[in-house]
């Protein structure tokens, strides 16, 4: 079965599914890089003199120039710094694929032409039906909520904001967000789970385990999975915590652990 | 390029530059602002400030009244009965939270300014005192409504209490069989925005056991909820002109108002079909925010981008919306949105200004030089900010006592 990993080169998230992966004796034939989407260089610049004043400019000049007004001496790393996706294919000799975007014809051509079995979401930004229906059996996301009910961005913390069900959730994507069909839930315990910290840990791993346990059964049987359809009322989607809000969970969390 | 550099000029010359504090106004509209403050560290300063401009407005008039706007082009505006109206549950409500008489007393200012401009018929006049005294506006009456009420619930002042019947009674004259109110506004037109208006009327008729203003509020109710696109939740006729109505787009004030109005009236009338509607609504402008990381001052009935400058009063509206939805559902992801709309606009507040004009007040729209009150620093901007502020706060304390 030829696997794919979705990510961009500096995804953290893309290097720990290939290791898990890896550890399961599963090598993906590709690691697709897509580049990220930044803003316009007007707009952040615009952004930029909005928030600094016009001594940004000057900063930033200084700075492409090597002789920045607030240049600090490189800080030494505590630790070996984390491996990315990039430093993962370079290291385990796995190809890896850098393009553009991955919505540009030139784009899906290129990964058509890989024959691809199996795509995984592991960093990569929102996916478009064209790329969907590419590998001949699907694109798998690892979810760090429990769908339906909990779509979007910070799904862990609004679960246990809400006190709803913590876990994580294996599904093949669909056009929608967090909307396609569910393979399996995870459910993750919310004891000893003292901080936002530890509860994203806990949904990140407990997530990445079960998508290479499944990835496992996938090439083992060289079979899909059953999938249950969501229907797009049994969900809500959420959006990122803001930081009053996170900061609340972190006291509850805290005092409940 | 020298269009546009000549439109800039044109902007800022309008905007007198050389007036003391203008300068440093204009420069705050793009530049140096600092990081958006999502800590709430900033939450106090910007209310003690934003509650400051207010009173400037009041002082920068004889009449007890709220001057409508500052003009960066001619200054303080005459007093706008219709916010000076509206602008009193705000005071009332700094007074019991700050435990400063002195709101209080501007409050009982307002009202004797309201007092003494109301129409033989009940009706108040629309507009600034300026430009109209005789000319009655059922919306703008609703406004002042709104104030009697809570002045005559918080002091038992039997003279508010008696204005506030006679303006509900003309209110309920004015309206049409049919539930919308025509006669005597913009062209004659029906906006559903006066949803904003009979949710003033459920309100006094619920304080005063009037069970008239409450059938007249759940009639356009019943209109206005008529109008609503089923499948995104907008509602027809929210804008101020007919080209709005037209192209099915509006400011987000008077979305807001429309909102705010329907999911008032309808938790007054526990009516679930309107709270239901409300929610879709503010859930569709909560999106909009949360994808566009603001909120664009112009949205079409897709809840899309019209206009990009932001309109601040529509944001701080748009807050109160979410977290009573908040308060009445649980659902905390309108709190959520409420809390990043609320730090968009202490974003574009300058609080340090050595013009009491400039100082604390809340643009029309960000930057300053948008479509919505352009140029200008409109009194209501600064009442919803402040009572967006007290709620958030309220909102917060709650949650920190009962997780």
């Amino acid at each position: 079965m030829r696997i794919a990993l979705l990510t961009h080169r500096h995804s953290r998230k893309g290097a720990v599914v290939a290791s898990a992966l890896a550890a399961r004796g599963i090598r993906p034939a590709l690691i697709v890089c897509e580049q990220p989407q930044v803003a316009p260089a007007t707009a952040r610049l615009r952004a930029l003199i909005l928030e600094r004043g016009p001594r940004a400019l000057t900063d930033k000049l200084l700075s492409r120039l090597g002789a920045s007004s607030r240049a600090e001496p490189p800080q030494a790393s505590a630790s070996a710094p984390l491996l990315d996706a990039a430093g993962w294919a370079e290291q385990h000799a796995t190809a890896l694929l850098d393009l553009p975007d991955l919505i540009s014809a030139a784009s899906l051509d290129r990964l058509r032409g890989e024959a691809i079995d199996l795509m995984i979401h592991a960093g990569a930004g929102i996916l478009r039906a064209p790329l969907l229906a590419i590998p001949r059996l699907g694109v798998l996301n690892a979810h760090m909520g429990v769908l339906p009910r909990y779509r979007g961005m910070n799904v862990a913390e609004w679960a246990a904001w809400e006190n709803g069900p913590l876990g994580a959730t294996l599904h093949w994507i669909d056009p929608g967000i967090d909307t396609g069909r569910i393979i399996r839930i995870v459910p993750v315990a919310r004891q000893g789970i003292s901080n936002i910290a530890a509860l994203r840990k806990a949904v990140d791993e407990a997530q990445t385990a079960a998508l290479a346990d499944l990835v496992a059964e996938m090439v083992a049987s060289d079979q899909s999975p059953s999938a249950e359809p969501q229907r797009r009322e049994d969900g809500r989607q959420y959006f990122t915590m803001h930081p009053q809000i996170a900061r609340l969970l972190e006291q509850r969390l805290a005092q409940s652990a | 390029m020298l269009a546009s550099v000549k439109t800039a000029a044109s902007h800022a010359l309008d905007c007198r530059p050389w007036v003391a504090g203008h300068g440093a106004y204009l420069l705050h509209q793009v530049s140096g602002r600092g990081p958006i403050d999502e800590t709430g560290a900033l939450d106090d300063a910007a209310m003690r400030a934003a509650a400051g401009w207010l009173a400037a407005a009041q002082d920068s008039q004889g009449d007890g009244g709220f001057s409508g706007r500052y003009k960066l082009a001619s200054g303080w505006s005459s007093s706008y009965p219709e916010t000076t109206g509206y602008i009193i549950p705000t005071l009332l409500k700094l007074a019991d939270h700050w435990g400063e008489p002195q709101w209080r007393d501007r409050a009982a200012r307002a009202i004797e300014f309201l007092l003494g401009l109301q129409l033989a018929d009940g009706a108040f006049p629309g507009g600034e005192v300026l430009e109209n005294r005789t000319r009655p506006s059922p919306f703008n009456s609703a406004q002042i409504l709104h104030g009697l009420t809570h002045w005559a619930r918080s002091t038992g002042d039997g003279r508010a209490a008696a204005a506030a019947a006679r303006c509900a009674a003309w209110l309920m004259s004015v309206q049409d069989a049919d539930g919308a109110y025509r006669r005597h506004f913009y062209l004659d037109v029906a906006a559903t925005y006066a949803a904003h208006l009979s949710c003033w009327l459920a309100e006094y008729g619920d304080a005063f056991g009037d069970s008239a203003a409450l059938a007249s509020a759940e009639r356009h109710l019943d209109w206005v909820l008529a109008r609503q696109d089923k499948a995104t939740g907008w509602f027809d006729l929210a804008g101020f002109t007919e080209d709005q109505h037209r192209d099915r787009n509006a400011y987000t004030h008077t979305i807001a108002y429309t909102v705010a109005g329907v999911l008032t009236t309808s938790l007054i009338l526990k009516r679930e079909d309107g709270i239901a509607a409300a929610r879709q609504a503010a859930e569709g402008i909560m999106r909009r925010l949360e994808l566009s990381r603001r909120l664009p001052g112009v949205l079409d009935w897709r809840w899309r981008e019209v206009e990009h400058p932001q309109c601040l009063t529509g944001n701080a509206q748009m807050a109160l919306i979410w977290f009573a939805l908040t308060r009445h559902g649980g659902d905390w992801r309108f709190a959520n949105a409420g809390f990043k709309a609320l730090d968009l606009v202490k974003h574009a507040q300058l609080r340090v200004n050595a013009n009491p004009g400039l100082a604390g007040g809340i643009g029309g729209s960000d930057p300053v030089w948008g479509s919505y009150i352009p140029k200008a620093l409109p009194n209501w901007a600064a009442k919803y900010f402040i009572d967006g502020l007290l709620e958030k706060r309220g909102l917060l304390q709650e949650a920190a006592s009962n997780p």
